[in-house]
């Protein structure tokens, strides 16, 4: 055998080694996040954002391109490709290629969702999140795309391993900034949740304040009944609350586009409001149930 | 004759201390923890609940923590979260406090009276004591108090990487205002 068969041959076993690596670390935890493992088949399977919403309040920001995550499926496919590449003696670029960069890919986006969630409070460093079958899946990665054959040029080989990481970095801070720059959907254009009188409402909350604020916190509400108290604020903003019997009440916030609507509501008035529930609390001030909603408006009178 | 003196005496004199404590259920907080490097973390409630008792100086607040409006969802989610509010345990701010040197105070005279009021300001299940300058203003019959002060996070237990890194104060801004 010559120096050069040699090195062609531990050069394939190496190949096989990372992909085999890439492989088994894909399906083995990569993260800590609050007690909760989650893997890197985890994102392709959803339940990388079932975690972090459920959790952490983090939802997809992008729920429509979901279908978009099931290319990290192919990490695990090509993985195995290569490795029956590798024994048929055949080339393995570009499958070894792809697969390394999407691994690469992978892993830059957990790394940068794991800083996130560490700014929110979540754990404490990276390095003390981070597992070792994440070093495992990047080192791979890297072995994976350098040891392509029959590709020799270094260039190409750098290119495959920077694309991921450069592209999954840039799209995240895209959404990040999405994200920062949202605001809420004006309550009047959103589809109301439940429609109810404002009687009932509050019987439910009295009845069953914990099962009622589940039911409805931050949902939209259209509350229709008579009102018992209508105010406007200083700042031209205004309050309309509904009030029942006992005193229990349901009070909401209204914007100052509202105001020249509300200064010809009297109190007793039927009206018909829309609003974000903000669910309740026992007053003891008051003594009696209080139910709070925001951003509302009126939707008819 | 006696002993309906002494009934309508009672029903005067009832409804003379009920008079003295006044309530609104429209009182307003504001939240602002905006640093140079974001402008986002700032909300505010208008459907707080306020008591002051003119006799005795008390003033009492309740804020619902999920009725702060903020204007960016993910600012929403974030105070009201676990790690910070928790309002889903912790439901409610409150605060129970006097004014002090009431005396300096005429409620039945229009004017504004600058005083201090202290008290315990309870937030995620933690109270501590503060102590506040508020001006109270009086006309024709409607008293309106106002202040402004900082409280620090991390004595209520709030820590982040977000406040280590200067985009959310350690020292939010708090005002209230209620008309009585």
């Amino acid at each position: 055998m010559t120096q050069t068969e040699a090195n062609t041959n531990s050069g394939k076993w190496l190949h096989m080694l990372c992909t085999a690596g890439l492989l088994v670390s894909f399906f083995l935890p990569w993260v800590l996040w609050d007690n909760s493992k989650v893997s890197g088949y985890s994102m392709p399977s959803g339940e990388f954002f079932r975690t972090s919403e459920t959790k952490f309040g983090l939802a997809n920001p992008f729920p429509q391109y979901s279908f978009s995550l099931y290319i990290f499926w192919l990490i695990p496919v090509l993985a195995i490709l290569s490795i029956g590449l590798v024994f048929l003696k055949k080339r393995t670029a570009p499958f070894s290629f792809i697969a390394g960069t999407l691994s690469l890919t992978l892993i830059t986006v957990f790394i940068l969702f794991t800083n996130t969630l560490i700014d929110l409070g979540v754990g404490n460093t990276l390095f003390s999140m981070l597992k070792p079958a994440a070093y495992i899946h990047a080192l791979s990665a890297v072995g994976l795309i350098t040891t392509t054959f029959p590709v020799k040029r270094i260039a190409p080989k750098i290119i495959w391993l920077l694309i991921g990481p450069v592209i999954a970095y840039g799209s995240y801070k895209m959404g990040e900034k999405y994200i920062m720059s949202e605001t809420h959907a004006a309550t009047e254009n959103v589809k109301a949740d439940y429609t109810l009188n404002s009687a009932d409402l509050i019987k439910e909350f009295v009845t069953n304040d914990t099962a009622t604020n589940k039911k409805y916190i931050e949902k939209i509400l259209i509350v229709n009944g008579n009102t018992s108290v209508v105010e406007v604020l200083a700042d031209s903003t205004s309050t309309i609350k509904f009030e029942d019997s006992t005193g229990s009440y349901a009070i909401f916030s209204l914007e100052k586009n509202q105001l020249d609507r509300v200064r010809i509501i009297k109190s007793g008035d039927a009206v018909s409001l829309k609003g974000v529930c903000s669910g309740s609390i026992f007053s003891e001030i008051l003594g009696t149930t209080s139910i709070s909603f925001k951003r509302s408006t009126l939707n008819k009178k | 004759m006696k002993k309906t003196i002494l009934f309508l005496s009672f029903i005067a004199i009832t409804g003379s201390v009920m008079a003295q404590k006044v309530t609104t259920t429209s009182a307003v907080i504001t939240f602002d923890a905006t640093t140079p490097k974001d402008a986002l973390p700032k909300a505010e409630n208008k459907t707080v609940i306020a008591s002051l008792d003119k006799t005795t100086g008390a003033i009492l607040f309740e804020a619902a923590v999920n009725n702060f409006s903020f204007a960016n969802p993910m600012m929403h989610d974030h105070f009201n979260g676990e790690k910070w509010l928790n309002s889903a345990v912790f439901p409610k701010f409150t605060f129970t406090g006097k004014i002090e040197k009431l005396s300096e105070v005429k409620f039945n005279k229009n004017g504004s009276y600058d005083v201090v009021v202290t008290g315990t300001l309870t937030i995620k299940g933690v109270a501590k004591s503060i102590s506040a300058p508020v001006t109270i203003v009086v006309k024709n019959g409607t008293v309106t108090s106002s202040t402004a002060f900082s409280v620090k996070v991390a004595d209520y237990g709030i820590s982040s990487q977000y406040i280590e890194s200067g985009k959310v104060s350690s020292e939010p801004k708090i005002t209230v205002s209620a008309q009585f």
